[in-house]
């Protein structure tokens, strides 16, 4: 139920008119429409958004998104080699996708085409909630749907050029405020091996809401490095809601840089459904003036000798907000089991803040589990002896916050992944901390 | 030995391990089962108490009937009905005025629990032999308190906290209610309403408290709930120790035991908090045992105070307990060391808060859960750091050791803070007892039961070190009885 004194809700009307559709999909979208109806927008009363207040959003009163066909993409996205697949505003944007060079065993549709195609197994591709329950902005996303990827990697491929999905919210206007669902469903087959690089950017000035969902299957054995940049504009709402499901032995190396948006929470399931399943989700964000950065994770240990890292780092300057969430469940059949947690925090001004809520939920008696949270300043010892030798106080600052999360992103495993986030963030700290050259 | 007569004793030897599990028969006045407003205003009047507190109670128990059960927790607890509770029981015998006034089957209770309540003089030649003064709750009322002259001669109240109502009703007005006010909670607010008996202390400033006071409390009669309040004031530089420790019979039905402990330290005054609770925590299959719902706060007002919580939780059906510290004054210090052990089908949901607000505040969590059976077990902590607690200092480890595959335990920290100079360090960790630890006791011949209580007290040493002497003894023991057919 939606509570009495909360304002209208504003994307009600959107998830209705979705829901009542008659497309492939129409069941499917008419039980999320219902899913988010019962639910509304989460308030900070629902445990899960405790620490993210989506009070702003629901103050805009969002239409849907305007079609927009940018000429080139915008500069901040990563400066990758590999084959473009761009979404502005959620629909496919032929111009800037390489549609006609893809990689051999790689097959990518447009959703819309395969909606309009009226392919009946879509329904089994999709999901109402992708897998996280009490999740009513996914079910938004499914209700309100037009476009999106459907990508299958096929069994035993061996992909060597990154693919690189350009998520694009573009409000040129700003007079109304756009709303965009892109959606997007990734299989891997057996033993198959893939690269996938996300740049998440804003187009023009005016105030977006971008809620993505990614549904990603790993089949026995496949494995896929997952690389994604969020920056999206200063008016900019991004939300995006990852599930992830993992066979046997399959390995997922996956790494997140937060550095745009007001507010931004990346949410992030993972099944590790097979024995010997490993996934290793990374990341690192940089907040200023009033942003708010939320990182939520959730792993489920459902097979034995299943292994989890998740490691975060963030930055938090003037009134900026970090979130960690995150969450190991082991089930009882998940004997050795290895999962640990980390996140560190910096903050560096007052009134700065940072929530973390690492925690753990453990049912087998023969893991080893951890987790470990810190926050805090610079640490004046490093600070002084940087002084110490001559260098003046604002540019040891500036090396130390450097060093803290370039650090972290130089243990990407791609290169080229590595080097185009290494990039992005080098850019972000020299505009807002005047760090760097 | 053949196996069968083995067995046999094993399972005699099960049957008998909760060792405070007798009930003692004595006559006991109480009051019909159920709450109501006349039960309160009934509870309020059978102590005398004056008009303000008769409201108080009152408040609290129109916002109680008002009040959702809290459902946040993560443990499993059947409806409760409240209507089914006696709310008052007592020894049926108007207070006594000395112990030797006091029903001797209750002395005998006490002395079969080992709680020392005769005052005996230190054994010539045994130089500060550890003194305690104890005051003892029996049901709903405290039947004794020990050593009360020599505490007089200080300054020191030290009584039951009907008594104090009567004695010091200044002291009461000003801090009851004040760190957990009667809103606070369901269970609170159920407390502030029905609350009987419990303990207060008043340390005026500059005193450093002789010996250690302790309550001891004891729930015999059946179908009864025990709601005590305990109050604790240390004035301006004074320091004590307080021990609390707790036991039921062994009966079949849950009973209810909703207690509220308040401590509040001004300047430069310290109060060292210890618990060793061992309530009655239900057999094998999970009938019967305690509902332990306590809400537990201390609040350093004044700079430079101190408050240190030590937990040993052993028993119990249920618990459901959060001692915290909010750090006011400035340069105070919070502490929480935690025990806990569930075996069998037992839950615990239990942890501290730390809130900093004053500066250079500090605070330092350490727990241990040791899961075994099919218990289920969580540490639930927050610490918070306001923008105004410059220098602010807070350092977690809760470490999780499970035995046996059919158990869990949980961690649920939430670290919040709005302070750039305040350092947080969280570390936690789950794993179980390793098989090089256990095979090293076995083949230096100690049985297995015995390496695991060994193993699991080195796990619980940082916290046991912090348990005054007397206390120490009887946790170690404890520990070794709770895991006890935890294995083979």
């Amino acid at each position: 139920m939606s509570h009495s004194d909360a304002p209208t809700d504003p994307f009600l009307e959107a998830a209705r008119s979705g829901g009542a559709k008659a497309d492939a999909i129409a069941p499917l979208r008419a039980r999320a429409a219902d899913a988010y109806a019962a639910a509304g927008l989460p308030t900070r009363r629902v445990e899960r958004w405790k620490f993210t207040d989506l009070n702003r959003l629901r103050k805009l009163g969002f239409s849907g998104s305007p079609v927009v066909e940018p000429a080139v993409v915008p500069e901040n996205a990563l400066a990758v080699e590999g084959v473009r697949l761009t979404l502005v505003n959620g629909r496919v944007c032929a111009a800037l996708s390489d549609l006609d060079t893809l990689p051999e065993g790689v097959r990518v549709r447009s959703l819309a085409a395969a909606l309009a195609d009226g392919d009946a197994a879509l329904a089994d591709r999709l999901s109402v909630d992708a897998g996280v329950t009490d999740a009513p902005l996914a079910a938004l996303n499914t209700a309100a749907l037009e476009d999106g990827w459907l990508i299958d990697v096929a069994e035993g491929a061996m992909v060597e050029t990154p693919l690189h999905l350009i998520f694009i919210a573009a409000n040129e206007g700003a007079e109304q405020a756009a709303a965009c669902h892109p959606r997007l469903a990734l299989t891997l087959g057996a033993n198959a091996s893939a690269t996938v690089i996300e740049s998440h950017v804003g187009l023009g000035a005016g105030p977006t809401f971008s809620n993505s969902v990614s549904e990603i299957a790993l089949s026995r054995g496949a494995r896929l490095g997952h690389y994604v940049l969020q920056d999206e504009t200063d008016a900019a709402f991004h939300i995006a809601s990852s599930a992830l499901r993992l066979d046997e032995s399959a390995v997922y190396d996956g790494f997140v840089l937060q550095l745009g948006a007001a507010l931004a929470r990346r949410e992030l399931r993972v099944e590790l459904a097979g024995p010997r399943a490993d996934c290793r989700l990374d990341g690192a964000y940089l907040g200023h003036d009033a942003q708010v950065l939320d990182n939520t994770l959730f792993v489920d240990h459902a097979a034995p000798e299943t292994v989890s890292r998740e490691t975060f780092k963030g930055v938090l300057d003037d009134k900026a907000r970090g979130v960690f969430q995150a969450k190991t469940l082991v089930r009882p059949e998940a004997q050795r089991t290895d999962g640990r947690q980390l996140h560190k925090a910096l903050l560096l001004s007052d009134g700065a803040e940072v929530d973390a809520k690492p925690e753990l939920e453990i049912y087998a008696d023969d893991v080893a589990c951890s987790h470990g949270a810190t926050a805090g300043d610079l640490d004046h010892d490093q600070l002084f002896y940087l002084r110490a030798r001559g260098i003046p106080e604002a540019t040891a600052r500036g090396l130390l916050i450097e060093a803290f999360l370039t650090e972290h992103v130089q243990a990407v495993a791609h290169a080229g992944a590595r080097a185009a986030l290494a990039a992005a963030l080098a850019a972000k700290l020299k505009a807002v901390e005047g760090v760097g050259a | 030995m053949a196996a069968t007569t083995e067995t046999i004793e094993k399972v005699q030897k099960l049957g008998q391990k909760y060792e405070a599990g007798f009930s003692t028969d004595i006559e006991m006045d109480r009051l019909p089962k159920g709450v109501d407003e006349e039960i309160v205003r009934m509870i309020s009047a059978k102590k005398g108490e004056p008009e303000w507190l008769t409201e108080w109670r009152l408040k609290a128990f129109a916002m109680w009937k008002e009040m959702p059960e809290p459902a946040w927790q993560k443990v499993d607890v059947p409806p409760i009905d409240y209507q089914d509770i006696y709310y008052y029981a007592a020894p049926k015998q108007d207070g006594p005025k000395s112990l030797d006034e006091v029903d001797p089957k209750i002395l005998e209770t006490y002395e079969k629990l080992g709680i020392p309540l005769r005052e005996q003089e230190v054994l010539a030649g045994v130089e500060g032999a550890p003194r305690v003064a104890v005051d003892a709750v029996f049901d709903s009322v405290s039947v004794a308190t020990t050593y009360k002259k020599t505490l007089e001669e200080q300054g020191i109240v030290f009584c039951s906290i009907s008594e104090a109502v009567q004695t010091h009703p200044e002291l009461v007005k000003k801090y009851l209610g004040s760190v957990v006010p009667y809103s606070d909670n369901k269970h609170a607010c159920l407390n502030s309403a029905v609350f009987t008996d419990g303990s207060f202390v008043y340390i005026p400033p500059g005193v450093t408290c002789p010996m250690e006071l302790s309550t001891y409390f004891r729930i015999n009669a059946e179908e009864t709930g025990q709601f005590e309040r305990t109050l604790i004031v240390a004035d301006k530089g004074s320091y004590v120790s307080y021990l609390e420790g707790c036991t039921a019979p062994q009966r079949d039905q849950n009973q209810l035991h909703a207690a509220v402990v308040e401590l509040i330290a001004l300047d430069d005054a310290e109060i060292k908090y210890s618990t060793v609770q061992n309530w009655y925590p239900g057999d094998e299959e999970g009938r019967g045992g305690i509902y332990n719902f306590v809400t537990k706060r201390g609040a350093c007002r004044g700079r430079n105070s101190k408050i240190s919580w030590t937990q040993v939780e052993t028993g119990s059906a249920i618990t459901w307990k959060y001692p915290s510290c909010i750090l006011q004054g400035d340069n105070s210090v919070g502490e929480f060391y935690s025990v806990a052990i569930t075996n069998n089908r037992q839950q615990a949901d239990t942890g501290t808060k730390m809130i900093h607000i004053g500066k250079n505040t500090r605070s330092r969590i350490i727990s241990k859960g040791i899961s075994a059976g099919r218990a289920d077990q969580t540490y639930r902590g927050l610490v918070r750091v306001l923008p105004n607690a410059d220098g602010a200092r807070n350092f977690t480890q809760c470490d999780s050791l499970l035995i046996g595959a059919r158990c869990g335990a949980h961690t649920i920290p939430y670290i919040e803070s709005r302070n750039r100079t305040a350092k947080l360090e969280h570390e936690a960790t789950t794993s179980r007892i390793s098989e090089d630890q256990l095979f090293y006791c076995l083949s230096r011949g100690i049985g297995e039961e015995e390496a695991i209580a060994l193993i699991v007290n080195g796990f619980c040493k940082e916290v046991m070190q912090t348990l005054p002497m007397e206390f120490a003894v009887e946790a170690q023991k404890l520990i070794g009885i709770s895991l006890e057919g935890s294995v083979g």
